[in-house]
């Protein structure tokens, strides 16, 4: 057998001891909670003052004192509302905090500043539920048309509630109610957010016809695989094409070249390996407050206990990127994300129902930037021959260089009605050349067998740094959606 | 028999009873009641009335009423109850095959042949109503018998059969065919005390029920005994459709052939499409979808997605004695049972979740029962055990065996159904008499004043036509019974009670002025079901001394015939006999045990309420260290639950159970808080015993809107969910039973909560007591739809609460659908934090708060509605709960128009 070059290089002058870890540069604050208190975080927003206002799948919503001491303790409670209807979702608007409860979007406000909502009203209740649990609503987020957007879970586990319109839809709402259906195909869409740039994305959950976890980019018309909703289609509000039902076992990419208006994911989390639940999502905003990823986008995962990573490329109109591993080790399935006023990020927690890692069945926790800047892949983006990667620091020319250091597969899902599906039509990327930039901080890879619309998987754990360290997380999928110059 | 002095006294006033607690011995001789005079006639009386005499001896006048007759047995179905060589049987030899049956042998004057060939038209006509009996084998288990002798000699069978085993053997497992020979030995009566007034024990016969009858059809029987027997005399024991299968298979299994049961390698499964909105599989009564054996390491056998239940059943040999560990890995919910006890609960709805559970083992065979549940979602079952010298493995199905024994009466082949011969048996049926007691009465014999008692040939001689098997002391206290016909002495209410007590067999578990009670050899056999540490009281059903003034009778009734009951901790329960003589129970209870001037309690008022409700906490008498309260466990034992108090109890007896409990002689271990006049509680109402004793039952009479006694440890683990109203009101948003999906419950300090629709803008629940456990709605993936936790629920009618009608007296128009209807607004809240709800009918604002408040007996619900809009409109209505109300609106003050108004809901 013939040992790989690079394997060496991990060994010498690197005791495993000396291996760094994520919590060397992201702690994890854990959030001081009452006893009889559970704060199973739905929604979340972080008032003007700095106080994170918290809603939970009970219904309740939540202002919290003094939730930025270092430790974690003391924080105080007060509750601000009760009795809605699991509101997935909070978004700060003017004077008032919308958000979507199982049957509405509503909106609500303290009107004397005593931390007690005043009135709530509803926004639009155009849908309808028919009482499945499954009918959850998220959102809502404000969209560049001025609109609130949100998303709506199909119901699951079938009768014997019966099927009512606008299941598994992103909808849009006018300030003055309207509703206005945007795109069909949603199955489990935990998270909405909008990007600063305007663009709204979801992330969606593995399931029947929704072969892996993804994060998708709402553009009105689309469909976006799961025909639960079609039927709404034929009804006044949709003004776009109807969706032609998809191909029952069939792989995601001929799919999408056959079947006008399937969109796929920008990103697809592959299973198990990034995480099995994405919900919330946040953008970078801090400009650099919270360490080197400004820009991209963190995503929950309310299985693992975690936070993945995002970085976005627009390619010839299509958006697409790749996901990393990023923080894990949360006390529970985190599945909201907010940034703090001195720029941590409050990552809000459940796994009731559903399971997690961790210890915990609820909670808040804060994540903080240590000052420290991990050795990570900065972001990943194709190019017509393969990927450029670029870095947190300047890398060890000669071990980077070094093809056996890398190894990639590309694969993809099936469409089919089917609980998931397993990774289709595996095939090894050749790694023929890696090219290091001349400032030593972006890499070349030309990379043999690219495919159109299938993910590829990149391991390179032959990186170096210059100070000889290996990458942090030397894994990343990345969703090639188009190949830039491609046809 | 009773011979102390104090007992003749007794006796004279037990005489009426006497006659019946005999009559199962008749013919049996071993038994004779000698009693003097007038007992004597008292017990002819009885005989008489038991007997039917009036069916062919006809009465007129007064009397009638007095010897009504026991309904004989309703023969309509006769044939599908019972087997032909059974039928033959009884009717060859009526007083051998069933010693004591008040039926005469009507056949024994004829000769010989004539004789054989009655009985056999008789035979065909009696299986021809209804039958042949369907003796298809019917499977069983050994579970099933197994169960069924826990239920028979714990539920109250034996209050009137005579014990089927005896105590000790039931506290071992079950084994089919190593049961004790020999019946419960009874002890002679000197050997040990029988209180004075105790009776003897009713030894009803079984019979021999194997040859007589099928599991199904003695099931059937069990469920609805009335149907066949319309006397009553054979009670519903509210058997389950289960327990009355498994009492049946138990009866019934000397069917069962040694050899005949098969026993099969593997778990037993019954698989269930089903949904159980509770998360609790309650299968009793379902028909499974499929059963089938499992022989593999224990899953889910194919199944759909969701909604759906497995049961697998087996028996086990348990290598060695000790401790055996269960761990349930399931998603949803999983449950074991081992020999009937429940071991692993791993209950609800949720993702994969292990739960362990341990049980103690003797070596040997024992019974395992799993039972699985899916809802929604993901599902799956995986089972691993470890005992005494075998570590933690995968439990499989082929660890088991499992026993079906098919069950069915011996059949005399070649019976067949014979037209002709049934139509003269129809004949006889009418000519013997038989018509006469079981379907009209028909004056076919000389009046019974007329009747000689001494006649030679006539009923009391046994050489008549019809021959009853008389004892000599019977025989003689019908004819003296006869004998003072004309001057018989009148009847009280009391008497009226004590006769049908007795009837009923009242007596075999309750006493009453110091007459009946369990005797001392079936004493064993009341259990309570948990082990509560309440003595007697929580095993011996209640002292019915002055139960008509104790009780109200609207609560009476719901104990005699609507299956009412207050101690769960009893096993025996309480039987429900023939209505209409339940009926005329209650009455004359009533009549018999009425007070005059009882004492009034001092109105009501929230102070002395509150006051009560300090003293009943653990700040004052501590009554929740024993009591129930509203559902909640007491602090210790599960005595009585307080709610229920106000629906069931009068006055003036609670007056005097609290002043002197011992003094009502009911064996009560509750204490007496007041000793020598003496409070123990100085700050409440200045101590005053008769002040305090009122206030308690001030705030007991607010029944389920009763607020929470200080003390009650109501977040306990199995309320772990449980939501304390309060004040400000506390809102959840649920799915409840009913209801659209969008319902806000309010929960309000007066214990007064309300559902409101949001999707309908209407007030569509109001319950009293407590408010809502969230388990359904806040644990697992909850969804579940929720109901209120109260019998005492307002479920106000469908539609809007406001409408524009043309037509007031027409039909109030009902929502169909989303159009036209009203547009929910939202809500705001008013200075006490009361949710206002917002609606619109067009251009018509509205808001509708509720306030909630106690009142004398029940808490209210005010709603209060404010109505705006630009032009008063026309024709518009609310709903009251009186009828529709026209709505008035007057010119506001800042423009446009406004309508204020009010409505108590009272219920």
């Amino acid at each position: 057998m013939v040992m790989p070059t690079w394997l060496p290089l991990l060994f010498v002058g690197l005791q495993g001891g000396d291996l760094p870890v994520e919590s060397d540069y992201y702690e994890i604050v854990t959030l001081s909670e009452p006893e009889d208190l559970s704060l199973e975080v739905s929604g979340m927003t972080v008032l003007a003052d700095g106080r994170p206002l918290v809603a939970t799948r009970r219904g309740e919503v939540w202002v919290l004192d003094g939730a930025y001491a270092e430790d974690g303790q003391g924080v105080e409670y007060t509750l601000f509302a009760d009795g809605l209807q699991e509101p997935l979702g909070l978004l700060q608007h003017e004077d008032w905090i919308y958000f979507a409860q199982r049957g509405e979007l509503s909106r609500m406000r303290d009107l004397d500043g005593d931390d007690r909502v005043d009135e709530i009203e509803t926004v639009c209740d155009s849908w309808r539920i028919s009482g499945n649990y499954h009918e959850y609503n998220f959102g809502p987020r404000l969209g560049p048309d001025g609109n609130f957007w949100i998303t709506t879970n199909k119901p699951f586990g079938g009768d014997p509630f019966g099927k009512v319109a606008w299941r598994g839809f992103a909808l849009r709402i006018t300030p003055e109610g309207e509703m206005l259906p945007v795109c069909s195909g949603l199955r489990s869409p935990a998270g909405i957010e909008t990007s600063p740039w305007g663009d709204v994305f979801f992330t969606d959950n593995q399931g029947e016809w929704c072969g892996a976890s993804k994060l998708a980019h709402l553009e009105p018309g689309d469909f976006h695989g799961h025909p639960w909703g079609i039927d709404s289609c034929d009804l006044e509000p949709w003004t776009y094409a109807v969706p032609k039902p998809p191909p029952d076992g069939r792989p995601m990419p001929e799919v999408a070249r056959e079947h006008d208006s399937f969109k796929l994911p920008a990103v697809w989390f592959p299973y198990d390996k990034m995480g099995k639940s994405p919900a919330g999502m946040v953008w970078d905003t801090t400009g650099g407050a919270f360490g080197p990823f400004a820009g991209q986008l963190f995503v929950t995962d309310q299985h693992h206990a975690s936070l993945m990573r995002v970085t976005l490329e627009q390619v010839d109109g299509h958006w697409q990127g790749a996901c990393f591993p990023f923080r894990e080790g949360f006390q529970c399935g985190t599945l909201r994300v907010a940034w703090g006023a001195d720029d941590s990020l409050f990552v809000g927690e459940t796994n009731r129902g559903w399971g997690s890692r961790g210890n915990r069945m609820e909670g808040l926790e804060r994540l903080v930037w240590k000052g420290e800047v991990p050795f990570e892949v900065l972001r990943m983006t194709a190019t017509p021959r393969g990927f450029r990667l670029e870095l947190t620091e300047p890398v060890d020319r000669e071990a980077c260089t070094d093809v056996e250091g890398y190894r990639m597969t590309s694969y993809t899902y099936l469409l089919h009605s089917s609980y998931g599906s397993p990774e289709v039509e595996t095939e090894t990327c050749e790694v023929r050349e890696v090219v290091v930039a001349a400032d030593g901080r972006s890499l070349e890879l030309v990379v043999d067998g690219l495919r159109e619309g299938y993910v590829h998987e990149l391991h390179a754990p032959g990186v170096r740094s210059a100070k000889g360290m290996p990458l942090l997380h030397d894994e990343a999928y990345y969703t090639l959606v188009h190949i830039p110059g491609g046809e | 028999m009773i011979e102390s002095p104090q007992a003749a006294a007794l006796l004279r006033r037990a005489a009426l009873s006497f006659g019946l607690f005999a009559w199962p011995a008749v013919g049996a001789q071993a038994q004779e009641v000698r009693l003097p005079s007038p007992g004597v006639v008292a017990e002819g009386e009885a005989l008489v009335s038991e007997l039917g005499c009036i069916n062919c001896h006809p009465m007129e006048g007064p009397l009638v009423a007095r010897l009504a007759p026991k309904r004989a047995p309703n023969l309509e179905q006769v044939g599908a109850r019972r087997t032909p060589a059974s039928l033959w049987r009884l009717l060859s030899d009526p007083h051998g095959d069933r010693p004591g049956t008040s039926m005469p042998d009507v056949l024994a004057a004829l000769p010989e042949a004539a004789r054989r060939e009655a009985i056999e038209d008789l035979v065909y006509y009696l299986v021809s109503r209804g039958g042949p009996l369907d003796v298809t084998p019917f499977a069983v288990d050994e579970s099933m018998l197994a169960e069924g002798r826990q239920l028979l000699h714990e539920v109250g069978c034996v209050a009137c059969h005579l014990p089927e085993e005896p105590l000790d053997s039931l506290y071992e497992p079950y084994r089919l065919g190593e049961e004790p020979e020999e019946a419960a030995p009874e002890a002679a009566d000197d050997e040990r005390y029988v209180p004075p007034g105790t009776l003897d024990p009713p030894r009803v016969p079984f019979g021999d029920l194997a040859r007589r009858t099928t599991v199904g059809a003695l099931q059937s029987f069990l469920l609805a005994p009335r149907a066949a027997r319309p006397s009553g005399r054979m009670p519903s024991m509210n058997l389950s459709e289960r327990e009355a299968r498994d009492i049946a298979a138990y009866l019934l299994r000397a069917q069962v052939v040694e050899g005949r049961y098969s026993e099969s390698p593997g778990l037993s499964y019954a698989y269930y499409e089903q949904t159980f909105p509770s998360g609790t599989p309650e299968l009793e009564g379902l028909a499974p979808a499929r059963l089938g054996t499992w022989l593999d390491e224990v899953r889910l056998p194919d199944h759909r997605p969701d909604y759906f239940a497995f049961e697998f059943q087996g028996v086990f040999e348990a290598p060695r004695a000790g401790t055996y560990l269960f761990r349930s890995t399931s998603d949803d919910g999983s449950w074991i049972w081992i020999d009937g006890q429940l071991v692993l609960d791993n209950g609800g709805i949720h993702g994969t979740r292990a739960v362990e559970g341990a049980v103690d083992l003797s070596a040997g065979t024992h019974r395992f029962r799993l039972l699985f549940y899916e809802h929604g979602g993901g599902s799956q079952l995986q089972v691993d055990w470890s005992g005494p010298g075998f570590e933690q493995r995968r439990l499989r199905g082929d660890d088991f065996v499992h026993r079906s024994i098919p069950m069915a009466p011996p059949v005399e082949a070649g019976f067949r159904l014979d037209d002709g011969r049934a139509e003269r048996g129809r004949d006889r049926f009418v000519e013997l008499g038989c018509a006469a007691c079981h379907e009209q009465p028909e004056a076919r014999a000389r009046p019974l004043e007329r009747c000689d008692p001494n006649s030679s040939s006539g009923c009391l001689s046994e050489r008549g036509g019809a021959r009853f098997g008389w004892s000599d002391a019977q025989r003689e206290a019908v004819r003296g019974f006869l004998a003072g016909l004309g001057s018989l002495a009148p009847e009280d209410d009391e008497d009226r009670a004590r006769r049908a007590l007795a009837a009923n067999r009242c007596y075999s578990c309750h006493r009453r002025d110091d007459l009946g009670g369990p005797h001392p050899d079936r004493l064993g056999y009341f259990f309570a079901i948990e082990d509560v540490d309440l003595g007697d009281e929580g095993r011996i059903p209640p002292l019915l001394d002055a139960v008509g003034a104790k009780l109200h009778p609207g609560w009476l009734r719901e104990v005699l015939q609507e299956s009412g009951s207050v101690r769960p901790y009893l096993a025996t329960r309480m039987p429900q006999f023939d209505p209409a003589a339940m009926e005329e129970l209650q009455a004359t209870l009533m009549r018999a045990d009425r007070e005059e001037d009882p004492p009034q309690p001092l109105p009501f008022s929230t102070e002395a309420m509150l006051a009560g409700r300090r003293l009943v906490g653990t700040e004052g008498l501590g009554c929740i260290q024993c009591h129930t309260f509203k559902g909640y466990r007491s602090l210790g034992i599960p005595a009585v639950d307080l709610a229920t108090v106000k629906q069931r109890v009068r006055y003036p007896w609670f007056r005097k159970l609290l002043a002197d409990p011992i003094g009502l002689g009911m064996n009560t271990r509750m204490p007496e808080f007041w000793i020598d006049g003496e409070s123990p509680v100085k700050d409440v109402l200045g101590g005053d015993v008769n002040a305090q004793i009122d206030a308690v039952w001030n705030y007991l009479s607010l029944g389920s809107s009763m607020p929470l006694p200080p003390g009650l440890d109501v977040p306990d683990s199995a309320y772990e969910l449980e939501l304390a109203a309060g004040d400000p009101p506390r809102l959840v948003g649920v799915f409840m039973e009913g209801l659209s999906p969008r319902v806000v419950a309010v929960g309000t300090a007066a214990h007064v909560h309300y559902a409101f629709d949001v999707e309908n803008s209407r007030l569509a629940k109001v319950w009293r007591g407590r408010f809502f456990n969230a388990r359904g709605t806040w644990e697992g993936r909850a969804g579940m739809l929720e109901s209120p936790p109260s019998d005492d629920v307002l479920d106000l009618p469908e539609g809007p609460p406001f409408a524009v009608l043309d037509d007031p007296a027409g039909e109030w128009p009902h929502t169909v659908g989303r159009r036209p209807r009203l547009q929910p607004r939202g809500r705001s809240y008013d200075p006490e934090r009361r949710p206002i709800f917002r609606y619109a009918l067009g251009e018509i604002e509205i808001e509708e708060v509720h306030e909630t408040r106690f009142e004398e007996g029940d808490g209210v619900l005010l709603r209060r509605f404010r109505l705006s809009a630009p032009a008063p409109p026309e024709n518009l209505y609310f709903r009251s709960t009186d009828g529709p109300r026209a709505v008035v609106f007057e010119p506001a003050p800042d423009g446009g128009s406004l309508a204020e108004f009010e409505e108590v809901v009272r219920w």
